[in-house]
């Protein structure tokens, strides 16, 4: 199969950039205190049935209401009840993402889909975002509020730097991704399974993540995570002006074990669905090394297209 | 280059998907609003709607912490008004309005004000309607849905989290109406509205009023 050129791949990168201008129009700042409406109407949306979204905003309200309900309560009386009441619906939370997709879940399931992978790496997926998602929200806060002494929103407009380093990070290992897939290079050029010959006494589970860590996955899963969550920023915030900013870290760890859950689940899913397509084994027969590379390439291409547009729709609002 | 094909056809289903997840991203509500009108009518019919508007607890502690606000007075109505309000102009405060059956989206409000409750905050606003109007049509949303305006929602027990709490939702008690002295004050009614189109989420249904001079 040819390889594909440099002259094409630049001119591949310029129809990117092209329709991340035309499409990439996202408002990410508070209404009420900064920022203009979006104006671009993506029509090709309107296949959303009217009750499922009524259902799902009514369930986000919902949500809110228990989950600052159950603060308040462990403000006033520290009941044990309030505070598991409080982990168990934001664990509803995290694992309740998948209904509005956010882009994490978009990069691990396109990632799986395209690149030949088990089970165990779509758990290793959804762990590295669990804890970066957690890591980076506390961080944030911790940093920018605590440290620096931002106002809330102020807090939460300057996330947008964050957020945009994550979505530069992912566009930019996607055009990695999409530059060897078209190269026909291998998916990971120095892990291998093939060196077993010397035997080491590494735990199994420690040379997994050995293995891991030389993936380009493991890259892109970590700068997906780096994308500080709003509402789990919102909660802490929330927690630390009621005093109970401990309540606010539990709480975003069950949102962040939620999300395991479901990030997991979504990468094992599109595992399996590959496997339907292309099977597991080597990949023989032209028809299939084709379909195996039209696979790869629609990955890398989900992955740029999503950093590169939620990295312009932020950098649109931060300059409005 | 038979590879051509297949590659078209995956930038165009990578854009397609990569297009609906950046605008999905956006769409988490983060503020939530209940709302209140009162349509107000002198003898030509109705001249201005009242508003109310109930913050979520959440949103509350931010405003109170970052405006560095206790108790409300005419300095922090004004504070409030510059620094967590003014900006809606952009998005004419979210209200869509049909006057007589012409599209009307107000770029002003007048007579602003701020209460707070132990944990709520409220806005009151009034806009004035160009010309009496003797039947308008009301809706109030967001369609990038950072906002969640809508009319109070009956009942929604926080204690039974779920899909299957929130299958059916009704306002309740946000419509009123009155008159100037010598007229009679219109009558409102409230109605699921036809669906629309959001940007970030395409169809949707809003709550819509309908208010008729008498």
């Amino acid at each position: 199969m040819r390889a594909i050129s440099i002259k094409k791949f630049v001119g591949f990168i310029i129809c990117l950039i092209a329709m991340v201008v035309i499409f990439g129009d996202v408002a990410f700042a508070n209404p009420f205190i900064s920022g203009r409406p979006s104006v671009v109407n993506a029509s090709f949306m309107g296949a959303f049935a009217t009750p499922f979204l009524q259902q799902i905003l009514a369930l986000q309200t919902h949500i809110h209401q228990a989950i600052t309900q159950r603060i308040e309560a462990l403000k006033e009386g520290q009941s044990l009840a309030a505070l598991w009441g409080l982990l168990l619906i934001s664990f509803g939370y995290g694992v309740f993402h998948v209904l509005a997709p956010g882009h994490g879940k978009v990069i691990v399931g396109s990632y799986f889909l395209g690149n030949k992978a088990e089970w165990r790496d779509g758990v290793w997926a959804g762990f590295l975002m669990a804890v970066g998602h957690t890591i980076t929200a506390v961080g944030i806060v911790a940093v920018l509020y605590l440290a620096f002494g931002l106002g809330q929103f102020a807090v939460l407009n300057d996330a947008r730097y964050m957020e945009l380093l994550g979505y530069g990070l992912i566009a930019a290992i996607g055009l990695w991704l999409l530059w060897r897939a078209l190269r026909n290079e291998p998916e990971c050029a120095k892990c291998g399974h093939h060196h077993h010959g010397h035997k080491h006494h590494h735990a199994e589970a420690v040379e997994f993540i050995e293995e891991q860590i030389k993936k380009p996955s493991t890259g892109l899963f970590a700068a997906a995570s780096l994308v500080p969550c709003t509402g789990s920023m919102i909660i802490l915030l929330f927690t630390l002006a009621n005093d109970v900013l401990w309540a606010g870290i539990l709480a975003v760890i069950a949102i962040a074990l939620g999300m395991w859950l479901t990030v997991s689940a979504i990468g094992i899913g599109s595992m399996l669905l590959r496997r339907a397509m292309v099977g597991d084994g080597e990949h023989v027969g032209r028809a299939r090394r084709k379909l195996t590379k039209v696979l790869r390439t629609l990955a890398a291409l989900i992955v740029i297209a999503t950093g590169s547009l939620l990295f312009a729709g932020t950098f649109y609002s931060m300059m409005g | 280059m038979r590879e051509i094909p297949h590659f078209t056809l995956a930038l165009f289903l990578g854009g397609i998907l990569a297009c609906g997840v950046a605008r999905e991203a956006s769409a988490h509500p983060h503020v939530w609003v209940d709302y209140y009108v009162e349509a107000v009518a002198d003898k030509q019919g109705i001249t201005k709607l009242k508003f109310r508007w109930h913050f979520d607890d959440m949103f509350t502690s931010m405003v109170k912490e970052d405006f560095h606000i206790r108790s409300i007075g005419p300095k922090e109505i004004e504070t409030l008004r510059d620094g967590a309000f003014g900006n809606l102009k952009n998005y004419h405060y979210y209200i869509y309005l049909k006057l007589d059956g012409k599209d009307f989206e107000p770029q002003t409000t007048s007579d602003f004000g701020a209460t707070m409750t132990k944990l709520n905050l409220e806005y009151t606003f009034t806009v004035n309607l160009p010309h009496p109007t003797r039947k308008l049509e009301l809706s109030l949303y967001d369609p990038e849905f950072y906002v969640d305006v809508g009319p109070p929602i009956e009942k929604m027990s926080p204690d039974a989290p779920g899909i299957m709490a929130t299958t059916k939702m009704k306002p309740k008690d946000f419509l009123s109406s009155s008159a100037e002295a010598g007229a009679k004050p219109p009558t409102c009614a409230w109605h699921q509205g036809e669906p629309r189109v959001s940007a970030t989420w395409g169809k949707f249904a809003v709550f819509n009023v309908t208010c008729e001079a008498q």
